[in-house]
């Protein structure tokens, strides 16, 4: 049996009484498969959160299916998970509010094993090798969260997740609370993880940047959809998006040229009132006469790549303006800017 | 040009269950009218007590040496009244969270022109027409109509917005900035920084800017002081520091970013171990455990602040020597 994460034109609704219901999440599909990581990239509001906590069985789904191993991954109730879901976990932004702070790192790595299904004695011999496997002393378990910094916190989570023995990982926003430093141990630490242990990971990030070194494929959201997808470093050299463009244009470099990052106009709409045609033809540079009309659908490109923009259209209007974007550089060893 | 701000040895304590730590031990520097003065260092290192040591904004118990004179006045000795009177006038503040110097309760409108009537003595009307404009020079879209709205209503980088026109309302000549794009997604984090860039053009407002991103530091800071634990260990141009740093420490933070230029392949280097707890900070150069230039004297003797020209660096070492 494949060990695989399958969203399958996923929707999620919110409903508030007297308030217009939230398309959080408007139909969108992602797989995650052993060993690899994928990326879901976008703006605060775009769902991405949503999508990850539907992809855990966290919040229902209106419409489209959740299945991991073939199982339908359902929303948790009062009765006790399923047995099959325990090899999917998941990881949350916060490691100050998502680690109980009035007991000591080990014990509660020993109790997230049990819940798995492992012997409690068995748990207890297996938490020192646990926090090796992310970077920490076993003499760490004696001690109480509070002890940690962020990065070391966020570590003990993932260990955390770990001791479920999963084969799939929901990641959200596990780096963006992170100094640099810290952030770069955690994102060897997933990639580590992926790569020698052959753990599927969900990565949920709003950073470009960082995503583009741990992740094999990103799929980018705005408004509830996902608007383009593709392998991590073709995104970066050549996004086909004019969304994923002004993301990685707003990006400051640490070079010390002193060159501001471009701002990409407007603001993320109300998603219970979403614009016509293209979600982000409001804040679109390239946007002309068919965007605000039609919605475009993920289109198939070159690469095995997809875009939700009728710039790439085939039969695109003559008028369309030219999406001007910088070719990727001929060797890997010179690339070029990407803004 | 005669600094606006003249930060002189400035030392700050903290009370602890351990006694008092030295949280900010002798920083040094000069904030110019018009110019963007960068604090970096990961979390603990000092960054943000070192300024609220400024503002009088210390936690109940810290001691606080050294001097800060800003316009001529010392800011360290004044009297809780007339250090009210400076705060919010001539020195603002804006936090990582502009919900802290929001109240959610409150309309924008009555946010905004409080200050304005308390400090300048404005009459209502007069204190909501300079409200609007405030939020105009701010780029809130309909001013007026945001003026009667909650903080609520406002998106997170709106709001950030809106806490820089509050901070901006007695137009100041001084903005402290702690992290103000830190919570915010990049394309909002880029207007913000936009928007200082205009204000310290425009208005020759001076920002001192603390930051953990290097990148934000990058565009817009025109010095960068980095600390660790409590000291400066780097301090100079921001091209020079960003470019060629000369303290390893700079050095392995702006290692450990993603490089737009590289190839995925090049691994991100992280500076092993963690930054200590604050007040448990190691002997000699308090880097010494994570530092991959660290020689046996570095465990023991404190590494004086070096100047060449414009810069300053506590690092005997050239993390580059020998490289080009």
């Amino acid at each position: 049996m494949s060990r695989v994460l399958e969203l399958e034109q996923v929707e999620v609704v919110y409903e508030q009484r007297g308030r217009a219901p939230v398309r959080a999440v408007a139909g969108a599909s992602l797989r995650v498969e052993p060993g690899q990581i994928v990326a879901l990239v976008g703006e605060s509001g775009c769902g991405k959160s949503t999508l990850a906590r539907a992809a855990v069985g966290l919040v229902p789904v209106r419409s489209g299916s959740v299945h991991f191993n073939g199982h339908d991954v359902q929303p948790l109730g009062k009765r006790a998970r399923a047995r099959e879901l325990v090899g999917l976990q998941m990881v949350f932004q916060n490691p100050f509010s998502s680690l109980n702070p009035r007991r000591t790192v080990g014990a509660q790595l020993v109790d997230a094993m049990v819940a798995a299904g492992v012997r409690r004695r068995v748990g207890q011999r297996e938490v020192g090798s646990l926090l090796d496997r992310v970077g920490l002393t076993p003499a760490a378990a004696d001690s109480y969260p509070h002890r940690f910094s962020g990065g070391q916190r966020q570590r003990i989570a993932v260990a955390r997740a770990l001791a479920a023995r999963p084969s799939v990982i929901v990641l959200d926003e596990p780096l963006s609370s992170l100094d640099a430093s810290a952030q770069a141990q955690l994102a060897n630490l997933l990639i580590t993880l992926a790569r020698t242990e052959q753990i599927g990971l969900l990565l949920i990030s709003h950073d470009l940047a960082i995503v583009r070194y741990a992740a094999d494929s990103v799929s980018v959201m705005y408004l509830g959809e996902i608007v383009e997808e593709g392998r991590a470093e073709a995104m970066w050299r050549e996004p086909l998006h004019p969304y994923t463009q002004a993301l990685i244009a707003a990006i400051p470099h640490a070079d010390g040229r002193g060159e501001m990052p471009e701002a990409l106009p407007g603001e993320v709409p109300d998603p219970a009132r979403p614009p016509s045609g293209c979600r982000f033809h409001p804040r679109c540079p390239y946007r002309f006469e068919r965007c605000d009309r039609e919605v475009p659908p993920l289109l198939a490109l070159s690469d095995g790549r997809t875009a939700a923009c009728w710039l790439h259209d085939a039969d695109r209007s003559a008028t369309a303006p030219q999406l001007k974007i910088k070719r990727p550089a001929a060797t890997e060893e010179k690339p070029c800017r990407t803004s | 040009m005669s600094a606006l701000l003249e930060v002189d040895e400035l030392r700050v304590r903290l009370p602890t269950r351990s006694g008092p730590a030295l949280v900010v031990n002798g920083i040094s520097y000069a904030v110019e009218p018009g110019s963007v003065f960068g604090v970096a260092g990961e979390s603990g290192s000092g960054k943000t007590m070192s300024v609220l040591a400024l503002l009088g904004l210390l936690p109940a118990g810290a001691l606080v040496e050294g001097t800060a004179t800003y316009a001529g006045r010392e800011l360290l000795s004044m009297s809780k009244r007339s250090l009210r009177d400076i705060r919010g006038r001539e020195i603002a503040m804006v936090f990582q969270d502009p919900m802290t110097a929001l109240h959610p309760m409150m309309t924008v409108g009555r946010q905004l022109s409080e200050h304005v009537r308390h400090h300048l003595g404005y009459s209502r009307r007069r204190a909501l027409e300079h409200a609007a404009a405030l939020l105009a020079d701010v780029r809130i879209p309909d001013p007026e109509r945001a003026l009667d709205a909650y903080p609520h209503h406002f998106s997170g980088g709106m709001r950030q917005r809106i806490a820089i026109a509050a901070a901006l309302a007695c137009n100041p000549k001084l903005l402290v900035a702690d992290e103000p794009t830190t919570a915010l997604d990049v394309t909002v984090q880029a207007g913000i920084l936009h928007l200082l860039d205009e204000l310290r053009r425009t208005k020759n407002l001076a920002v001192i800017l603390i930051t953990h991103d290097l990148g934000v530091m990058s565009a817009i800071a025109d010095e960068v002081l980095v600390m660790y634990a409590g000291r400066v260990v780097e301090h100079g141009p921001r091209e020079d520091v960003l470019r060629r740093p000369r303290h390893p420490y700079t050095k392995a933070l702006i290692g450990a970013l993603p490089h737009p230029e590289s190839s995925r392949a090049t691994p991100l280097v992280a500076i092993p171990g963690s930054p200590p707890a604050v007040g448990a900070y190691p002997a000699g150069c308090a880097f010494h455990p994570r530092c991959a230039y660290a020689v046996a004297s570095c465990t023991t003797d404190v590494p004086p602040l070096l100047v060449d020209g414009s810069r300053s660096f506590a690092c005997p070492v050239d993390p580059f020597a020998g490289e080009e």
